[in-house]
């Protein structure tokens, strides 16, 4: 699968997860990071990470 | 004496009273008479050391406290004497489980086997721990000046003057040294202008003791988010005599004070949530606020601090009880090789530098344990639910639950200079194990001095305490022990000008030549 159909899935997996979680979207995204970051094993990387995701979070 | 009561507090011991306006004089006063202290007084005792305890109550305090008594602890108790009394009594445990709201999420197994002498832990209630001790102090004419206090210290440099008062009287004191066992709120601490520094969570817990017969085993039992605290965590400790602990997270009353109904209604709430309908009775309660604290140093001249009056940890993981026995266990006979001249004064120091090490080590797993069981930020809340929620299935986060039990901390000594290959099972600064021999463990065999532990089969010309052993786990190595079980130094090939050069740093002095007069073959 091309780089481009993968990202596509994984958006579509996360997004469906989250729908599915209903109101415990938290608690399922914090499960899910859980399971990346034990995946991943790199603190450099998940660190990395981290800081991109808590860029603009306040864009109003 | 009435023994091994429910309600301690009704003992009341006969309050001193000076019968003489001399200044009283000893080697150690230890201020105290509580586990620690009491621990100290018998550890003086041990090595023959004028030693008195001066306490400010006449009774024991009601109340289980601290009721986690570790195997190291337990050790240290055989030493003293009274370890086969608090077994017999104590409730021994290995194991534990934890549930997230209904599932079981984490089993807790410590190391343990039948080679064992002790139990990883053993439940009994703090008072009658004390009243264990005490008896022991005063079966061994330890003097316990009942219902006095120290108001002033005069003087602290080469010894410490104290003003004493009596219920009817104030007489001075002089001593070589002071051995701070007075608590959390230590008067001695505040007498010297010291604070304790580090960090304060912001959990709130009800400790409450019940009167309840279950037949469940001897185990620790965590439950988070159970029905009976849905935003928080409680905790159940069985203790003999069918008492036990409920710990209880307040996480809506934080501010406010809870009073005897809301605690009934609590307990009640969880034990309705086990489907328990058994009557109970309310025996004593208490609230409590997870502490990292300590001072900088616990030795001030000749002013030394031990156990909560030295520093406050947390009671996840059961250290704050075992750090001030492992504190007084430490300082119990540097203190008498002080003063029978075999160490130097500045040898204090080391007692600060392990057991300050032991603490700061403490400390860093009792935050990973607190931030756990009591999540500071909505962050740590969050982590911690989605880690309960992974491990009702899967093991890879459960680690993170294990409340990180009391262990014998390892100190750092000096002599690795010389010729010691890391091939022994053991390291330099580690605590010996007590394993099982033929006929008893190896503790009941050691000496309260610094002694030889011969893996080997050779004769050892030296005037140190020797003990012969062929045991697997020791090896064919050979060891020299501290009177408090740890190891100075490790050999697999003695030799004997190192032995020499290391006993005479230790002891002061050296016997090379003399063949040993105290060897034993276990």
């Amino acid at each position: 699968m091309e780089k481009t159909a993968k990202i596509e899935e994984y958006f579509n997996l996360v997004a469906d997860g989250i729908d599915k979680a209903g109101d415990n979207e938290k608690l399922f995204l914090s499960k899910l990071v859980l399971c990346l970051c034990h995946e991943v094993d790199n603190s450099k990387k998940i660190k990395n990470y981290i800081g991109i995701s808590l860029e603009d979070l306040n864009l109003d | 004496m009435k023994i091994y009561s429910s309600n301690t507090s009704s003992i009341k011991f006969q309050s001193y009273e000076p019968n003489d306006t001399k200044i009283h004089a000893f080697d150690v006063v230890i201020v105290g008479s509580g586990p620690v202290g009491l621990t100290l007084a018998l550890e003086m005792k041990k090595q023959n050391i004028k030693a008195i305890i001066i306490t400010n109550n006449n009774f024991i305090p009601d109340g289980s406290k601290a009721i986690c008594i570790s195997r190291e602890s337990m050790e240290t108790f055989q030493s003293l004497g009274v370890a086969d009394k608090i077994s017999s009594i104590g409730l021994g445990w290995v194991n534990g489980k934890s549930f997230y709201k209904n599932d079981k999420v984490f089993e807790l197994k410590m190391p343990d086997n039948d080679n064992e002498k002790y139990k990883p832990m053993t439940n009994l209630q703090q008072s009658i721990l004390e009243e264990i001790l005490i008896k022991e102090c005063l079966q061994q004419e330890i003097e316990i000046r009942w219902n006095n206090q120290i108001t002033d210290i005069l003087k602290n440099d080469n010894n410490v003057q104290l003003e004493v008062k009596s219920l009817k009287n104030k007489y001075k004191i002089t001593s070589k040294f002071l051995l701070a066992a007075d608590g959390a709120k230590s008067k001695i601490r505040e007498k010297l202008g010291l604070k304790l520094e580090g960090e304060s969570y912001s959990g709130n817990y009800l400790i409450s003791d019940i009167k309840i017969k279950l037949d469940y085993p001897t185990e620790r039992l965590a439950f988070f988010y159970p029905s009976s605290n849905p935003k928080g965590t409680a905790l159940m400790h069985k203790q003999p005599f069918s008492i036990w602990r409920i710990d209880y997270s307040l996480e809506n009353q934080l501010e406010k004070k809870i009073s005897i109904q809301d605690v009934k209604n609590m307990i009640q709430d969880h034990l309705n949530s086990l489907s328990i309908k058994k009557k109970w009775d309310l025996v004593w309660w208490s609230q409590y606020k997870a502490h990292c604290l300590s001072l900088k140093n616990f030795v001030h001249n000749r002013v030394i601090f031990c156990g909560d009056a030295a520093h406050l940890v947390p009671i996840f993981g059961v250290k704050g009880l075992n750090s001030g026995i492992a504190d007084a266990h430490n300082i119990g006979w540097k203190l008498p090789y002080i003063l029978n001249n075999k160490k130097p004064l500045s040898f204090l120091r080391t007692y600060d530098s392990e057991r300050k090490k032991a603490i700061t080590n403490i400390f860093n797993e009792s935050k990973k344990s607190t931030l756990f069981m009591s999540p500071p930020t909505n962050g740590y809340k969050l982590m911690q639910n989605a880690v309960l929620s992974l491990s009702i299935k899967n093991s890879f986060y459960r680690s993170l639950i294990n409340p990180r039990q009391s262990k014998a901390e390892k100190y750092d000594f000096e002599y690795k200079k010389f010729s010691y290959k890391d091939k022994s099972n053991f390291k330099i600064g580690q605590r010996l194990k007590n394993i099982k021999l033929t006929k008893g463990f190896l503790f009941d065999f050691i000496p309260n001095s610094y002694f030889i532990l011969n893996g080997q089969n050779i004769s050892i010309d030296h005037n140190i305490h020797s003990i012969n052993i062929r045991n697997n786990d020791y090896g064919n190595f050979i060891y020299l022990v501290r009177p408090d079980k740890y190891i100075v130094y490790i050999w697999n090939k003695l030799n004997i000008t190192e032995l020499d050069k290391i006993v005479y740093n230790e002891i002061g002095f050296s016997n090379h030549g003399k063949n040993s007069k105290n060897r034993r073959i276990l």
